[in-house]
């Protein structure tokens, strides 16, 4: 949390290539954009070098230029030519069908290689989409770029097992090979160079892809973090995305990043729970208000996490504490932004500022203010949480000794054996705490009813197992199936014992 | 060797203890003296006798016997099987013993024969017991070596100042690949030897290690994920008359686990090795020279288990005409590049590692660094260090950013009763992190208070729950350091504030607050209204301004054009 988080809205990704291995060796056919090499300075007189070998007289270093032909003459950015770099990316038959990374000078270059077979031949072909990526990126976004070559490449071989795509393009650049100019050549016959040309420009463009290939194929895909830090969201991972998944309980709620509209061939029912989706409902809400099973509310918001499309979030309520987010955000092009949608009675910083310290929800928008202001308000705190520079904060509980300072209960009375015995068989941590708990319960007998004392102390021993710091009032709430104020109520009468924490909780933050 | 009188003293001691131990177990007392002194005497010579060669002074001696009791003190190999020797040569005497009461009535049953059989055999076998443990224990202790992960931070043995990464990746394998006449690439040298995995490695990447002669001098990193790991390349070409085909072409590959993304430290370490060897081929054909075939193993098995277990290596090569070549190889983080950032003067700095500050180890550095690094304890400032030893600021301030930048000490900024200060989640970790408590619990005791004679009392312990509620009740509610202290008392319970603070803000459980004025109008081209954008802080803005926080938080409020956000 305390870690700065980068907006870099640009993308990772670099550049895009297509290798084809097959029966006249193997060559790069494809590279966009094709950017020129960088002007390089004389080589220095210092060192010596030879391309033949044999003839020196010392000993020096062998430099010898590249030579290929036709595609492998074609030189790129990296300070190799084409076919110095297909020789380099050339992948062995047992490392197919496998993640591929590899670098080459500091550039990283990552694919899925497949191999592939003509119809009635024997020849093995291989096809490797290469992605160049920018230096700095993680592990999941080049995993995610490798996720994308291999979709790229399955539908391609698909293609080729339909009507022989690959064999055809295969062929003509062959045919190409020869020409002076073969990657222009080649991309005026081709259909697999516009369709990685658009692919490039929809990723850097958006994050995500859904397309269908020559109108045959679909292929989706989504490099999240891209994705999330274009809508000026922390980005995740994939990792962290399934992380979020796999921890949604039916009490999270969820906020649209963007308006989302199903194509119209979507399941009718993913429109259904878009027109009830709203900041203030839950997961359960929904699934009631829409009538649409929780089980199937759960698989489209996970499909819509996963796609990027949503965050996860508690759902908007008066009694949520809400706080500034720590990351430090670019303030000013947000300002501009909110401004354009709210207009000027209210800044941006206002609605952060109020919440400094943290705030309950009521106390910005209050219910004595206008409607219409009121209304403006709830948005003024979507807004933020989406771009999440408001973060919500909730207790957690530790059992823990009183403090060695505090006034302990004094009862008169003994605690009665049946509470005595209910407290030892109990999960609480050490015998200060039991002994301090059994003080609080004979003392709370002077002036409440047995039957109401016992219900309090059956309660706060359910509840206690839970109460390690690592679950929030919610989490207890609905795990034990408890109204808030109850709760709230038997929390307030063993406060003794307990230390509260507000943090942010990880899941939706 | 020990000395003539300490040699007498503790041979007729043992001949002593020998004897009583003799009558002890069953040998008679007054008859037969002659008989028990010789078996004394015996066992003396075998298991006793051998130590006046072996030790220098009886404390050694003494040592190695209250050392023997516990298994895990490391003994070197002549002491282990001394130890061991004398204690089978004992065992042996004492089993021996058990043929005496048989009525077999054969000469050699007489006492003490069977004990003194029992006493040479035994010492025989544990001669021979030493030397195999000392052998495995070799191996062992090698594929230790080879199998060790990074130490984290600790500096036990290390020198002062000298950090090992642990997240640094480990190193599986360094190959040495050649083009071969007549057989093409093959594998010159590996280490560890034998490794069916750095094999499994080359055959992979045959292309790539030993390319095309356009790809020499590229180098190459490929990730194998079948094998876990991760091959850094470097092929090089070398033309000359004398090879056979007129060129020479090798490479010298690392495979590094593939787990860690930091392989990229490496990536230097693999260029200036091929350097190195470029050199050293070009004058010496240390590569291509049958005589030098040694070295090249040595050197690599030296840098695999040094660069693997210290993140760095130094080889000394002997060449031809008994030249010294020296090689120095040392693993670097990616951001070592970059300039350290400035030490501000109300840092206060903080060591990141136990560091046992002896004589010896303060000795040895720097004269300032000398005065300086006992002066660091958490609570004085980098200004406060220099007033307290009258010297100039800067000067504290140059040697505690070098401190910082070899990951010494950390910077934390200095404690004040105006700052707001709020725990951050990491607090949980520390309520299960029973080192930390205790760590934690000595540091932020009221050290010691002094009573109206002027004696120091130190103070007890404080209880963890305490401190933990404390930590606790630093919420995000906006009250200062100074307000929380007049609610909470921790005084009353025997805790410095001052160092609990210092502790939460080291450890990363504490965080503190800044105050972040924005400003809501249009900026135009004032300075000060541009810079409130919410990435400049109240205390950078007052600093640039020479003003005080108060007062300016006050100067700014007043115009009305701001708000003002903490985080």
């Amino acid at each position: 949390m305390a870690t700065p988080v980068k907006f870099d809205s640009e993308c990772h990704l670099h550049a895009v290539m297509c290798f084809l291995a097959g029966q006249t060796g193997e060559k790069i056919v494809s590279i966009y954009p094709h950017r020129k090499p960088p002007p390089k300075a004389p080589p220095k007189e210092s060192t010596p070098a030879s391309s033949t070998p044999g003839v020196s007289m010392k000993p020096v270093l062998t430099s010898v230029k590249d030579p290929s032909v036709g595609f492998g003459l074609v030189e790129t950015e990296f300070d190799m030519s084409l076919g110095m770099l297909a020789q380099a990316v050339k992948t062995q038959e047992i490392g197919c069908n496998d993640g591929f990374d590899m670098k080459i000078n500091n550039q990283r270059f990552v694919g899925y290689p497949k191999t592939w077979k003509a119809r009635g031949g024997n020849t093995n072909y291989q096809i490797l989409i290469v992605f160049a990526l920018k230096q700095g990126c993680d592990q999941h976004t080049a995993a995610a770029y490798q996720t994308l070559s291999n979709k790229i490449a399955v539908s391609f071989v698909m293609l080729q097992n339909y009507f022989g795509f690959l064999e055809r393009e295969d062929k003509w650049a062959d045919m190409a090979d020869s020409a002076d100019d073969p990657l222009r050549e080649f991309s005026k016959t081709s259909f697999m160079v516009q369709t990685l040309i658009d692919m490039y420009d929809e990723v850097r463009k958006r994050g995500n892809i859904h397309k269908y290939q020559i109108n045959f194929v679909e292929l989706g895909f989504c490099d999240e973090a891209h994705a999330l830090s274009r809508l000026n969201v922390v980005p995740k991972g994939r990792q962290d995305i399934d992380e979020i998944v796999r921890k949604m309980k039916p009490y999270h709620g969820i906020l649209l990043l963007e308006d989302v509209w199903p194509t119209p061939d979507a399941n009718p029912i993913v429109a259904k729970l878009l027109s009830h989706c709203s900041p203030d409902r839950s997961i359960l809400d929904m699934s009631t208000a829409s009538g649409i099973p929780i089980f199937e509310v759960f698989m489209i918001i996970r499909h819509l996490l996963q796609w990027t499309r949503a965050i996860l979030i508690y759902p908007l309520c008066n009694t949520n504490i809400y706080t500034s987010a720590t990351s430090p955000q670019p303030l000013d092009k947000m300002a501009e932004k909110f401004a354009a949608q709210f207009g000027t009675t209210i800044h941006l910083a206002a609605g952060l500022s109020h919440f400094n310290p943290p705030k309950t929800l009521d106390t910005f928008i209050r219910p004595n203010l206008p409607l219409h202001e009121q209304g403006v308000r709830a948005k003024l705190v979507v807004a933020l949480l989406r771009h999440q520079m408001l973060m919500q904060l909730h207790q957690f509980y530790y059992i823990l000794k009183p403090y060695s300072n505090a006034v302990l209960p004094d009862p008169i009375e003994q605690c009665p054996e049946e509470f005595i015995k209910l407290i030892f068989d109990s999960q609480l941590p050490n015998d200060d705490v039991k002994r301090v708990v059994a003080d609080i319960c004979a003392e709370m007998l002077s002036h409440t009813a047995y039957g109401a004392v016992k219900r309090k102390l059956t309660l706060f021993m359910k509840c206690v197992p839970m109460m390690n710091g690592n679950h929030h009032l919610e989490d207890i709430k609905y795990k034990n199936n408890l109204d808030r104020a109850e709760i709230e109520s038997i929390f307030k009468s063993f406060e003794l014992v307990i230390a509260t924490f507000r943090r942010p909780d990880f899941v939706a933050e | 060797m020990l000395s003539p009188p300490a040699a007498v003293k503790y041979v007729s001691f043992s001949w002593a203890v020998f004897y009583v131990l003799a009558v002890l177990f069953g040998a008679p007392f007054f008859s037969d003296f002659i008989a028990t002194a010789v078996l004394a005497t015996t066992l003396t010579l075998v298991s006793a006798a051998p130590a006046v060669l072996l030790f220098d002074s009886e404390e050694q001696l003494l040592e190695l016997l209250v050392s023997s009791f516990s298994c895990e003190n490391i003994k070197t190999n002549k002491e282990s099987i001394y130890l061991s020797t004398s204690t089978f040569a004992v065992l042996g005497a004492w089993a021996a013993a058990a043929v005496h009461p048989l009525d077999w009535d054969r000469w050699w049953q007489r006492y003490p024969l069977p004990s003194l059989i029992g006493c040479v055999c035994g010492a025989l076998l544990g001669l021979l017991v030493g030397i195999v443990r000392v052998y495995i224990g070799k191996r062992i202790s090698y594929n230790k070596a080879k199998k060790r992960p990074f130490a984290t931070g600790d500096s036990s043995g290390g020198r002062f100042g000298h950090y090992t990464f642990d997240d640094a990746p480990k190193l599986l394998g360094i190959l040495l690949a050649e083009f071969d006449n007549t057989e093409g690439p093959i594998i010159k040298h590996s280490v560890p030897r034998g490794n069916i995995n750095v094999e499994a490695t080359f055959s992979f990447t045959k292309g790539l290690i030993i390319p095309k002669p356009s790809m020499f001098r590229h180098s190459f990193s490929l990730t194998i994920k079948s094998l876990g790991c991760k091959v850094l390349m470097f092929p090089v070409g070398i033309d000359h008359t004398s090879y056979e085909r007129g060129r020479f072409t090798f490479d010298m590959a690392f495979i590094v686990d593939m787990t860690s993304s930091a392989e990229t430290m490496y990536e230097p370490i693999v260029q200036k090795c091929a350097e190195y060897l470029i050199e050293l081929e070009m004058e010496y054909n240390f590569l291509t020279n049958s005589k030098y075939q040694k070295q090249v193993l040595e050197m690599m098995e030296k840098m695999f288990i040094e660069l693997s277990s210290k993140g760095e290596s130094v080889i000394e090569i002997t060449l031809e005409d008994d030249k010294i070549v020296s090689l120095y190889f040392k693993l670097c983080p990616l951001y070592r590049g970059c300039e350290p950032p400035e030490i501000d003067y109300h840092m206060v700095p903080m060591f990141i590692r136990e560091v046992d500050l002896t004589d010896r180890l303060i000795e040895k550095m720097d004269v300032l660094s000398q005065k300086i690094i006992p002066q660091i304890d958490g609570i004085n400032t980098v200004r406060e260090i220099a007033i307290s030893l009258e010297l100039d600021p800067s000067l504290v301030a140059r040697c505690v950013r070098n401190l910082h930048f070899y990951e010494c000490v950390s910077l934390v900024p200095m404690f004040l009763y105006y700052n707001t200060y709020v725990a951050t989640e990491r607090v949980h970790d520390f309520y299960k992190n029973q080192k930390e408590i205790n760590e934690c619990l000595d540091f932020v005791k009221i050290q010691s208070i002094t009573t109206e004679d002027g004696s120091e009392i130190p103070m007890p312990t404080p209880e963890f729950s305490d401190v933990f509620r404390l930590y606790l009740s630093m919420k995000v509610c906006g009250k200062n350091i100074g307000d929380w202290t007049d609610i909470e008392n921790p005084r009353s319970m025997g805790i410095d504030e001052h160092r609990l603070v210092q502790f939460g803000m080291h450890h990363q459980f504490l965080r503190k607050l800044s105050v972040y004025p924005i400003c809501t109008v249009n900026p135009g081209n004032n300075s000060i209204l541009k810079a409130c954008n919410g990435k400049t802080s109240l205390d950078e803005l007052s600093l640039r301004h020479n003003v005080e926080p108060r007062t300016m938080f006050e100067i700014l409020s007043e115009t009305e054009k701001f708000e003002f956000v903490m985080k």
